[in-house]
């Protein structure tokens, strides 16, 4: 069952691009990665989706509701963390996530308590005193607190310090174990690499790719680093992969095939250093950009 | 309700110094008038100095100041009405564009619940403010003219002057609530909310010294809650009319707008 589903979801702002046709299908249960740098429509599809904007054409559905018609019943079920959190300066950290659970029906007191002791915040203290990373985990709580069963993720590992990051990713794999689903918008690719399984690439406003994590590490796809004199041979040898010159000597080749028919070929050459690896989502990410 | 009840305790401090405020000057302006009753013979002679024109702008032509209820509504005219106002026009205009302007409309908004409602409640704790500053205010005024009257003077005629400057005080803040509601930069939404304010004073204020601009007059809530015409002539129905379907033009259009609006943050 698709949980997200957007057909040729399109915003406009005035003649400003936001997003185009954006076409993106997440499925119950699993972490979807967004990435994409930043102003090519992370937080326009993000808005759209919860209903904080209306799109210039297209649809958005959320557990197979309308997303513009039934925005309140999907939002029962939603949990969000904003990329920038901004909640009322004056309240009280207390105060303001009991009138955060105002909002939902049979919030678990204990359970609320237990993540505000996991996340070790400090219900005492206002919103202005808090520190940006404490900020950001009054808004995981918040997105928290009424068990939802999808969970939108704007960019919420920044300004986190790497203990707290580690404590989220636990929780997130802890709700996707429950069966949540996760959509993870974030410019580090590497905790997208590490969390999601799959990831929808934008750029401009268009998706460019959608790649599934456990395929990527799975392909015959290997990113080889060498370092040698023999650029022309190089060159000629890997003629149908592409080749990166880092360097003078050092370069970067993505080879998809054989691993036995690449180390014939890499035999062929005076090499001075060599590694050879899977390639990272960042490598991935960086080709599907250079070449769109 | 929970929106209500926050937004209660938002603004608390602000009705609160509001309140004190005016209250204060209704005390300040309530204990100046025995001396202003001693003094009568003079006070004739200057009204009878200032020239006409503003004696009609202000209300002063045709009051009898010997009575603290016309003296009363004379001041009130300046500032229950104007101060008050303003005040409405904060409490109107914020509850809505404040949200976006500190992008609490993100927390907001992304709550199970509607537009509609959200709507609903906000004028509803709106209109709970404004009736907290407009009771506690005449009441305690009530309290002032009883402590420093020289005669006696109506009850019930103080009460009309003072549901005329709540139903007032009420459309100003619809008025600006619908402002700060469909304004797409709400950062100029206070300062255009002012703006209409104090363009529909002037408004009716030059409306009673130029002819040409008497019918304009009638379109400003300043015309039917004006203090001196109250206390001469009782609160007409036409009042009533005027009220009903200008609030309730304000908040259809205002939930029309609303409920389509991109809060872009």
């Amino acid at each position: 069952m698709n949980i997200i589903e957007t057909e040729n979801l399109t915003k406009f702002y005035g003649r400003n691009r936001g997003i185009m046709d954006v076409n993106i299908r997440v499925k119950e249960g699993e972490i979807f990665g967004f990435v994409g740098p930043n102003g090519a429509g992370k937080t326009t599809t993000i808005r759209l989706l919860l209903g904080l904007i209306f799109p210039t054409r297209g649809k958005a559905k959320i557990f197979g509701k309308d997303v513009m018609i039934e925005g309140k019943k999907i939002r029962e079920i939603i949990g969000y963390v904003p990329g920038e959190v901004n909640f009322y300066p004056e309240a009280h950290i207390e105060d303001f996530l009991n009138f955060s659970a105002s909002f939902y029906r049979d919030v678990d007191r204990k359970y609320l308590a237990r993540l505000c002791q996991d996340l070790s915040l400090d219900v005492k203290k206002k919103f202005r005193e808090l520190s940006l990373g404490n900020k950001k985990k009054v808004a995981i709580v918040q997105a928290l607190m009424h068990k939802p069963k999808l969970l939108i993720l704007d960019e919420p590992t920044s300004s986190l310090d790497p203990l707290m990051q580690k404590t989220l990713f636990e929780i997130l794999l802890d709700e996707k174990k429950k069966g949540t689903t996760i959509f993870f918008s974030s410019h580090v690719l590497s905790e997208v690499e590490r969390l999601c399984d799959r990831v929808a690439m934008i750029k401009d406003g268009k998706i460019i790719k959608i790649l599934d994590i456990e395929e990527l590490k799975n392909s015959y796809l290997k990113v080889v680093r060498l370092q040698t004199e023999e650029r022309e041979k190089l060159m000629s040898i890997f003629k149908d992969s592409k080749v990166y010159s880092e360097s003078e000597r050092k370069y970067r080749i993505l080879f998809g095939g054989n691993v036995n028919e690449l180390l014939q070929k890499l035999s062929k050459i005076e090499i001075e250093d060599v590694f050879i690896e899977d390639p990272s989502l960042e490598e991935v990410f960086m080709q599907y950009y250079k070449e769109e | 309700m929970n929106t209500i009840k926050w937004e209660t305790k938002r603004y608390f401090r602000s009705v609160l110094t509001w309140t004190i405020a005016i209250s204060a000057l209704q005390f300040m302006y309530a204990a100046i008038y025995p001396s202003f009753v001693n003094e009568k013979e003079m006070l004739i002679r200057w009204t009878k100095m200032m020239p006409q024109t503003l004696m009609k702008f202000f209300g002063f032509e045709t009051l009898d100041l010997s009575n603290i209820l016309n003296y009363y509504a004379a001041i009130s005219s300046f500032y229950v009405n104007l101060m008050g106002s303003i005040f409405a026009t904060f409490v109107g205009v914020r509850a809505l564009s404040r949200e976006e302007i500190e992008k609490t409309a993100e927390f907001l908004l992304t709550k199970p619940i509607s537009r509609t409602r959200i709507v609903s409640l906000k004028l509803l704790a709106c209109t709970i403010q404004i009736l907290v500053f407009d009771g506690v205010t005449g009441t305690l005024s009530m309290i002032f003219l009883n402590m420093y009257k020289t005669g006696d003077f109506s009850t019930s005629k103080f009460w009309i002057l003072w549901l005329s400057q709540l139903l007032l005080h009420l459309t100003i803040m619809n008025l600006s609530f619908f402002i700060g509601a469909v304004q797409k930069k709400p950062e100029i939404a206070v300062s255009l909310s002012l703006a209409a304010m104090a363009g529909l004073y002037v408004i009716n204020a030059l409306s009673k010294i130029t002819e040409t601009l008497r019918i304009v007059g009638y379109l400003t809530p300043y015309f039917y809650a004006d203090s001196s015409r109250i206390i001469k002539h009782g609160f007409g129905n036409i009042f009533v009319v005027y009220f009903v379907v200008t609030n309730a033009l304000l908040i259809l259009f205002c939930l029309m707008i609303y409920r389509k609006k991109d809060i872009l943050l």
